[in-house]
């Protein structure tokens, strides 16, 4: 199918509505930890006046925005203020280029199936210390940040031998990366919970979502990943797949929104049908359809709600559908940003800025003590236990385990 | 201080352009300004520096003259102009054969011109309307007359004059029939200056002053109302290819675009009213230039007057010539000392003071020449043109807290730097002037408190009253968002409102 595209969406126009009311900087967890960064109005809105054609870019403070979109959600004028900050992280990136470590991170998904194959060897380097103070050295990857372990087996392995049984509703899963490499248990917990829900799941061939491209202003190369998405599950709703559940916000809020708004791919079927796992639940149990059997779970959690998922302005719905387990406390973090961001946490640069971010929520969960500290977001649970020590798991993950099978 | 070879009433460009080229001819002026420099027609104009496009098919003469004046302004100003470059635009519906026209006045009057296809202009700039049938280049370039007129002043300073802004003439000392002299009043009370010649250079509002001196001065204002939009839709000066009528220019003014004017006769310089038809057409025209300005925020609206020179006869302002003239009231009227500039404009108020000064000197028996076209207004290497990305790297040098107005970028350091011009006086739009202070979106909402403080902070509003100082100038500020008062603007100014009106309770609390 040939895709129409439109003329790509152009930062000059974004910035009108802005009415200075300074919310989004009292939201900006970068703005509120350092004095480095002029904050999300100054850079985003009031900058984007001053950024001309073929004039020089601003320093590099740009790219201490970490693109959590919490001023974007802050703002009352909806001015897309993470876009404007995308947009001019292009720009910067254009003029100067990105460094070493941004480019290796946000190319991850070309090293993570050779990590993945070789994970015998990977997952015990990325913990040597000599390793990480060399790649430190080298590529400016933080020797202390958080990195994953690789999988025995990846989840597109698992997905290709597994058939969904059919049911009465049918769902396109996009896993994404991480998923896919580094943690396939979360995957494999997604689809037991959505088939034990009456829902068949189908899995099209996908590419990575691009996201830690988009926010490194690395738009072309995402733009080729994502056309490619967006034709695979566009398919894939042919089909008759009623929704895209997607297992990480940060994939879904690229695929649903950035694809459209900021690489300017078009008008597509897939962003209105993006949905996270616990959305798409929460619609089946509104429909009266969720009829789900658990055991008795004895868990104390905390649940930290990710940025991005809050930016795809569904709600969290995890905890609501986490009580019903008999056992299972849960009690929401509410402390702010974990600080990860996608590549900003693991970068030598930003990773001491991204720890001070996250304190707040390392703070709260020091003082909690719970058993486990539930997010979405695979980079919020790696932070997290970096932070605090306290094991991260997806919420798909307890669902799972509290089944009755 | 009260005797001078030569006093000059008004502080618009011409009074500076005058004050200056006296000066450098070692004449001893002052120059008093009622409000602040600029504050008049000079600072309510385009801040177009005329190629003479504008007038190359019905005013050869005005054409010469600004392509000539537009060169020499480049050369000796060149901090205060932006090298833009203009297109001229046909659209569907102009006359074609006004293009050709155009193209001849142009060879006729020495300006430099290049076609270009519709494609190349729209690869230029390409905000413009893509229906466009033909384009050509043409030196036109985007000048600040707030920082044109300070950088005379200063440089007349410099040669020993003295500025006085924030005093304004109430009579003028006569010696019989001949003035001697001025009266004058600022914050401070009366002061009388005296001096053998008197030039009034105050625009519009010249003729009542010169009525004090019992010579009638023919002009016939009329009324150019103008928009400024929230961004800046074109790098280049934008002309409609037909001739010189309502919104048919837009220009780049640093991180806006200006769309004008309108032309209409009024009778005074002052309470100038901007009429919603006068929106509704530069809204419509710029539309037409820039399809963009359909959708886009209007920031606020300013209305000037151009002060034409009109002897007799009833032609409206666009029908009056743009050309210039010095009276001298001993001859023509048979008042010995006084001297009038009427009519020009911004481009040529070099010439214009040169001619002035002509004429002054003559008076004063002085054979001095003129050096205005050659010498540069500051010595040495001047600072460069205000540039957006300039603005945007004070980002990066700013510590928190040190941005005064956020939109327009300029932080406590810039604002000090310019304190001591204020001659005593603290006036927030003095400030506006010298540092585009409040004249970002937000119009003073978030920058008005900071600069009232910071003016505290310099001891500037010891025994004056903070609430007149931060009324008058948010009353000045919403005179202009008030004819905009629409969409992004109204939401804005609903926000202010609330700031300054229901917090801090300023609505009627000033006693400005």
């Amino acid at each position: 199918m040939k895709r129409f595209i439109p003329e790509p969406r152009r930062p000059e126009t974004l910035f009108d509505p802005c009415i200075k009311c300074t919310i989004c900087v009292s939201a900006c967890p970068v703005a509120q930890t350092t004095a480095t960064f002029p904050g999300p109005k100054q850079a985003g809105p009031d900058a984007q006046r001053f950024r001309g054609r073929g004039e020089p870019v601003e320093g590099p403070w740009i790219n201490l925005c970490s693109g959590c979109y919490r001023c974007q959600v802050a703002c009352p004028a909806d001015v897309p203020i993470a876009e404007i900050n995308l947009f001019a992280k292009q720009r910067y990136a254009a003029e100067k280029g990105r460094d070493v470590a941004t480019e290796l991170l946000t190319h991850a998904h070309w090293f993570n199936p050779w990590g993945q194959r070789f994970h015998w060897f990977a997952t015990p380097l990325l913990r040597m210390k000599w390793a990480r103070w060399l790649a430190e050295k080298l590529f400016g990857v933080d020797r202390r940040a958080p990195l994953p372990t690789f999988a025995r087996e990846s989840f597109r392995t698992f997905a290709r031998r597994h058939e969904s049984p059919r049911a009465k509703h049918k769902v396109a899963y996009f896993y994404g990366c991480f998923t896919d490499s580094n943690a396939p248990e979360v995957g494999r917990a997604v689809v037991k919970v959505l088939e034990a829900a009456g829902v068949e799941v189908i899995f099209p061939v996908q590419q990575c979502c691009g996201a830690a491209l988009i926010g490194a202003g690395n738009f072309d190369r995402a733009r080729r990943q994502d056309a490619a998405n967006l034709a695979a599950f566009e398919q894939a709703l042919d089909q008759g797949a009623e929704a895209i559940v997607v297992g990480s916000p940060s994939c879904a809020l690229a695929l649903s929104h950035e694809t459209g708004e900021v690489l300017g791919l078009g008008h597509s079927a897939v962003y209105s049908r993006v949905v996270d796992l616990f959305t798409y639940l929460h619609r089946l149990d509104e429909a009266g359809e969720l009829n789900l059997k658990w055991k008795e779970t004895p868990l104390h959690a905390a649940y930290h709600e990710a940025c991005h998922l809050t930016a795809l302005g569904f709600g969290a719905h995890a905890p609501a559908l986490l009580r019903r387990i008999p056992g299972v406390q849960v009690r929401v973090l509410d402390a702010g940003c974990c600080g990860l961001a996608g590549t900003y946490g693991l970068k030598h640069k930003t990773a001491d800025l991204a720890r001070q971010i996250g304190a707040g929520v390392a703070r709260r969960v020091a003082e909690w003590r719970p058993d486990v500290v539930l997010s979405e977001c695979e980079g919020c649970r790696m932070q997290i236990e970096h932070l605090t020590g306290v094991p991260a798991k997806h919420p798909a993950e307890v669902l799972a385990d509290a089944l009755v099978e | 201080m009260d005797r001078f070879d030569a006093i000059v009433i008004g502080g618009g460009i011409t009074g500076c352009g005058v004050a200056r080229d006296l000066a450098l001819r070692g004449v001893g002026v002052l120059l008093l300004e009622q409000h602040d420099l600029a504050h008049g027609a000079t600072g309510r104009c385009h801040g177009l520096l005329h190629s003479g496009v504008r007038y190359a098919v019905k005013d050869p003469i005005a054409a010469q003259e600004c392509i000539s004046e537009n060169r020499i302004v480049r050369r000796i100003a060149p901090h205060c102009v932006e090298l833009t470059g203009g297109l001229v635009i046909e659209l569907p519906g102009d006359d074609p054969a006004y293009y050709h026209q155009l193209r001849r006045g142009c060879d006729e009057a020495g300006i430099e011109h290049r076609a270009l296809s519709p494609a190349d202009a729209l690869e230029l700039e390409p905000n413009l309307n893509p229906r466009l049938t033909r384009a050509l280049s043409v030196p036109d370039a985007s000048v600040d007359p707030f920082l044109l007129s300070q950088e005379n002043a200063r440089a007349a300073e410099r040669h020993g004059a003295i500025i006085r802004t924030h005093s304004a003439v109430i009579d003028f000392i006569r010696d019989g029939a001949a003035v001697t002299g001025v009266r004058f009043a600022d914050d401070e009370g009366e002061h009388e200056a005296r001096a053998p010649v008197t030039v009034l250079a105050a625009g519009g509002w010249g003729m009542p002053l010169a009525a004090k001196a019992g010579v009638r001065v023919g002009l016939s204002l009329s009324k150019g109302s103008l928009v400024i939009m929230n961004r800046r839709f074109c790098d280049r000066v934008i002309n409609r290819c037909r001739l010189p009528a309502d919104a048919d220019l837009v220009i780049p003014n640093g991180p806006t675009s200006i769309i004008g004017t309108t032309s209409i006769t009024v009778a005074s310089p002052d309470g100038l009213v901007i009429e919603p038809r006068e929106l509704a057409v530069l809204l419509a025209e710029g539309a037409a230039l820039a399809p963009g300005f359909a959708t886009a925020r209007a920031l606020r609206s300013y209305a000037g007057v151009r002060p034409l020179f009109q002897e007799s006869g009833d032609a409206d302002g666009r029908g009056i010539t743009r050309g210039f003239f010095v009276l001298n009231h001993a001859t023509r009227d048979g008042v010995p000392g006084l001297v009038s500039i009427v009519g020009g404009k911004l481009t040529t108020y070099r010439l214009m003071a040169e001619k002035t000064a002509d004429q002054v000197c003559e008076l004063l028996g002085r054979r001095v020449a003129g050096r205005t076209s050659d010498t540069p207004l500051r010595e040495g290497e001047p600072a460069p043109f205000y540039h957006r990305y300039e603005r945007l790297a004070r980002l990066a040098t700013t510590k928190p807290g040190e941005m005064v107005c956020e939109c327009e970028m300029v932080p406590r350091e810039a604002i000090r730097a310019i304190l001591s011009e204020l001659h005593g006086r603290p006036d927030l739009a003095d400030v506006q002037h010298r540092t585009r202070l409040g004249m970002g979106p937000c119009q003073g909402g978030l920058c008005s408190y900071r600069g009232l403080a910071l003016l505290h902070d310099e001891g500037l509003l010891a025994g004056g009253s903070p609430a007149a100082v931060i009324t008058r100038f948010l009353d000045q500020r919403f005179g202009g968002i008030a004819p905009v008062l629409w969409g992004d603007q109204l939401r804005e100014e609903a926000l202010n409102y609330a700031f300054y009106a229901t917090l801090f309770g300023l609505d009627r609390g000033g006693d400005a």
